[in-house]
């Protein structure tokens, strides 16, 4: 066990680019989607520091050791008329876990959408995904247990660009 | 049948049209989005979303939502299509895979790597056109939310 006192959360820089594709590859492999991910370094540069970035991240650190990230954009509600922020990715290596590191990077995004004044921050968790759901119940977030997620993608999507209407 | 973006003249119609959805979805008292939060979030200059608008002998009949979002998975974007409506006196004209096809399109033409959405679990229709589509139920995913309140909440107790 390490000191959950030095747990620091700062902004992702663009010299992390590199530990933050490899936490990404780790929170592929602890959600079993390792042959999902394919996200490499100069994506990261490309997305996350580009004149447009399409993401933000924190750094968790245990003294001088990296020990979690989250991972947050916008989205937006066409009914509420505002946006609100989606966490893609929060995630704390396992040598690391059970101090607290991953409250840490949750209250800091929650943080930023208080100040920055999103209507609410929102996530997805998978359902075998036990710790984590029981985490979130404890910190009252709310099951929106009736919305399913769907995806078209690969040659779904491209037939569907081709698909002549009736 | 024309599809086409949203103009600003339209900003009335896509409010009633997001209107119309809402009371489909049964909760009609959760629009509280106004004419200026639509002009301003899709024509300011901070866009945060798009709409394309569907046109039925000159009427507006339906509406597609959607923006970029992030995967790190992939290192790419999808386009999550937030909202697809049909008004229902237009249903069954193919007005929804229309809305359905162009956002498609847009989606490869910009490079994202697929479509994403959500859809409510009483809603068998959806689910069954979804379905025909070839579309994914990425059913191991719970949504879960913090609203304002939970938000500070949070913050305050740590």
């Amino acid at each position: 066990m390490r000191q959950d006192s030095t747990v620091t959360i700062r902004p992702v820089k663009r010299n992390d680019a590199r530990v933050l594709r490899d936490l990404i590859h780790e929170l592929a492999k602890y959600e079993r989607l390792e042959h999902e991910a394919i996200m490499t370094e100069e994506d990261i540069l490309r997305d996350g520091f580009g004149p447009r970035p399409k993401f933000r991240a924190l750094i968790a650190e245990a003294g001088d050791q990296i020990a979690g990230y989250a991972l947050f954009f916008e989205f937006y509600s066409s009914f509420q008329g505002r946006a609100g922020l989606f966490l893609e990715d929060i995630f704390v290596r396992p040598e690391f876990r059970k101090q607290g590191v991953g409250t840490k990077l949750l209250a800091e995004v929650a943080k930023i959408a208080w100040e920055e004044d999103y209507f609410c921050l929102r996530w997805e968790v998978l359902d075998w995904n036990t710790p984590a759901i029981d985490f979130y119940k404890k910190i009252d977030a709310e099951f929106l247990d009736q919305w399913k997620a769907v995806c078209l993608i690969g040659d779904a999507l491209q037939a569907m660009s081709q698909k002549a209407a009736k | 049948m024309i599809i086409r973006p949203a103009t600003r003249e339209d900003v009335p119609a896509l409010l009633s049209l997001i209107r119309g959805l809402a009371e489909y979805e049964k909760k009609p008292e959760a629009v509280v989005a106004t004419k200026k939060d639509l002009l301003r979030d899709i024509f300011g200059p901070q866009p945060k979303f798009r709409a394309l608008i569907a046109e039925w002998k000159g009427e507006p009949a339906g509406y597609a939502s959607f923006f970029h979002f992030y995967s790190t998975y992939r290192g790419r974007s999808a386009l999550f299509l937030e909202d697809l409506f049909v008004l229902e006196k237009f249903r069954n004209h193919g007005i929804g895979i229309g809305l359905l096809k162009a956002v498609a399109t847009l989606a490869l033409d910009e490079g994202c790597f697929g479509l994403r959405w959500e859809v409510l679990d009483w809603n068998r229709s959806a689910i069954e056109f979804y379905e025909k589509l070839g579309a994914k139920f990425l059913h191991e995913r719970k949504v879960v939310s913090f609203d304002e309140q939970a938000t500070r909440g949070l913050i305050k107790n740590m």
